[in-house]
């Protein structure tokens, strides 16, 4: 499960949500420009950033562990949150995305609310502590 | 009046035989007044040294212009009588070079007045000191001073009063300094009960420009914060149950521990949102429909790759709905389409299907009606506002 902390560094609220569904993303921030010269010289222009990465998950809920999603993404939309991830990496983010964008799936008998909802979040920021890497 | 010489002395210089020429000459006038007359003498003396050329690279010798006057005057009479000298002292000194020559004028005034009865009587010195130093060229050591010194005795055993009034005026120009320096001394010698008073008033008035009151404040800004979570129930993940802790930062409002209420209801639409005249009810909208949370936020990066994310707690905050509705029948449609025109840019109230009311305005008035199908007719409109 996904745990979300906030406010950093003074946490108040927890709000533990499922796993996300597959094709979450980890990305790191640097960039690079290519420039050739006209002798075939390539020169490379780099962005370098700090240890930041780029964190994309996309969420399949209920209705209403939607709501609370959306009541902490209200109150802590300015704030830096602890997040902790399906595979134990603990991350210090801000939420990037905007809208947050609650889209209502389809009918689920067995869960509250009776419905799905979907919802990408998009984080960013820093690696706190992780896990050791598996081998496979 | 009437002046007569009583005596008259001549010193001749004479130069062997020929002409001979008077060099000092003493004459005494007596001067006699008649009852209630006055005794005046006017006398006017006027000396001049008259300069020689200097030469270039000579020596100019000191010369010296004296005026030596002696006034007297008594009067004998035992009723109201006055005396007074009025004296004018001006000496001039002229000069091409900066020679420190000295303009002095010493002046003694002397006024004395017998008691002959129980009167009232008044000793007033008023004296005036003007020193001007005018016309340098280049840069002098300029020094002006003006030293008084002013006595009043009162010599009465009965009450009696001694005063000194006394005013400076300097001023200095350039890097001089203007100063006053007052030093009053008063003395009783009367042989009974008397004090003596030096009364000084100093003011000093400051314009005040601007009152700045500054707080001290020692903030360190430190909160306290707490945060839990239950572990084991497995319905932690789909239900709402947010664990909020406690803070001291009272900056944040954390969610609502309490879950929204939610019912079932029919897609309503009415205006005005106060005292509604038009009400339009829909079908409930299809999957899919978006509830939108969008902030003002600052996002931005620095030259140096570091994030950024500011929002402030006042910026604005806007929440969309946007849904869409299938098989309406033609009177839903014309109604809709009505409602669409009274309500432009109007507040209206919709109630979702989750029975929550929302007050806020149709973002997309112009949107299309489609008729898919025989009695299926489908719209989607966004609606923003706040529930």
């Amino acid at each position: 499960m996904m745990i979300l902390q906030a406010p950093w560094p003074g946490l108040t609220t927890t709000t533990v949500l499922p796993n996300p569904q597959f094709n979450d993303m980890q990305a790191r921030q640097h960039g690079v420009t290519i420039k050739r010269a006209m002798d075939g010289t390539r020169y490379t222009y780099v962005h370098t950033t700090d240890s930041r990465h780029k964190l994309t998950y996309q969420f399949t809920m209920s209705r209403k562990k939607a709501l609370e999603l959306r009541a902490f993404v209200r109150a802590y939309y300015r704030s830096q949150i602890r997040l902790t991830n399906h595979k134990g990496e603990v991350w210090r983010v801000w939420f990037i995305n905007n809208p947050f964008e609650f889209e209502t799936t389809g009918r689920e008998g067995p869960q509250p609310g009776q419905e799905t909802v979907s919802l990408t979040v998009e984080c960013e920021g820093f690696l706190l502590s992780a896990p050791p890497v598996s081998s496979c | 009046m009437v002046a007569r010489a009583t005596r008259q002395y001549a010193e001749i210089l004479a130069a062997g035989d020929g002409k001979a020429r008077i060099t000092r000459q003493y004459v005494e006038v007596l001067s006699d007044t008649s009852l209630y007359g006055s005794g005046a003498d006017a006398l006017g003396l006027s000396d001049a040294a008259l300069g020689v050329a200097v030469p270039p690279g000579g020596t100019e010798y000191e010369r010296a212009a004296t005026d030596v006057l002696s006034l007297a005057d008594t009067a004998l009479f035992q009723m109201i009588y006055s005396i007074g000298n009025v004296l004018e002292l001006l000496d001039a000194a002229t000069f091409n070079r900066a020679f420190a020559l000295p303009v002095t004028d010493p002046l003694s005034l002397s006024q004395t007045v017998d008691k002959r009865g129980p009167i009232y009587m008044g000793v007033q010195h008023v004296l005036q000191l003007e020193q001007p130093v005018n016309g340098h060229v280049g840069t002098v050591n300029v020094t002006v001073g003006d030293t008084l010194e002013l006595s009043g005795q009162a010599g009465r055993t009965s009450a009696a009063t001694a005063a000194s009034v006394l005013s400076f005026s300097d001023s200095g120009s350039r890097s001089n300094v203007a100063q006053s320096v007052l030093t009053l001394v008063g003395t009783a010698l009367a042989g009974k009960a008397k004090e003596a008073d030096s009364v000084l008033a100093l003011v000093q008035v400051v314009g005040l420009e601007a009152r700045l009151l500054r707080g001290l404040v020692s903030d360190l800004g430190l909160v306290q914060s707490g945060t839990y979570q239950l572990v084991g129930p497995s319905c932690v993940t789909h239900t709402y149950q947010p664990f909020v802790g406690f803070s001291t930062d009272t900056t944040i409002t954390p969610p609502d521990v309490a879950a929204p209420v939610l019912a079932d209801a029919m897609l309503t639409l009415t205006y005005p949102f106060v005292a509604p005249t038009y009400t339009v009810v829909l079908r409930n909208p299809e999957f899919s429909n978006k509830d939108n949370l969008n902030f003002n936020r600052i996002n931005r990066q620095t030259r140096g790759g570091t994030l950024v994310v500011y929002a402030d707690a006042n910026w604005p905050k806007t929440q969309t709905f946007q849904v869409e509705v299938q098989g309406l029948k033609a009177a839903q449609v014309a109604d809709l389409l009505v409602f669409f025109g009274v309500s432009l840019g109007k507040e209206v109230g919709l109630l979702d299907h989750e029975n929550r009311q929302w007050k806020g305005i149709i973002m997309d008035p112009d949107t299309p009606v489609n008729h898919v199908a025989r009695s299926d007719r489908t719209v989607s409109f966004t609606f923003e506002g706040e529930l």
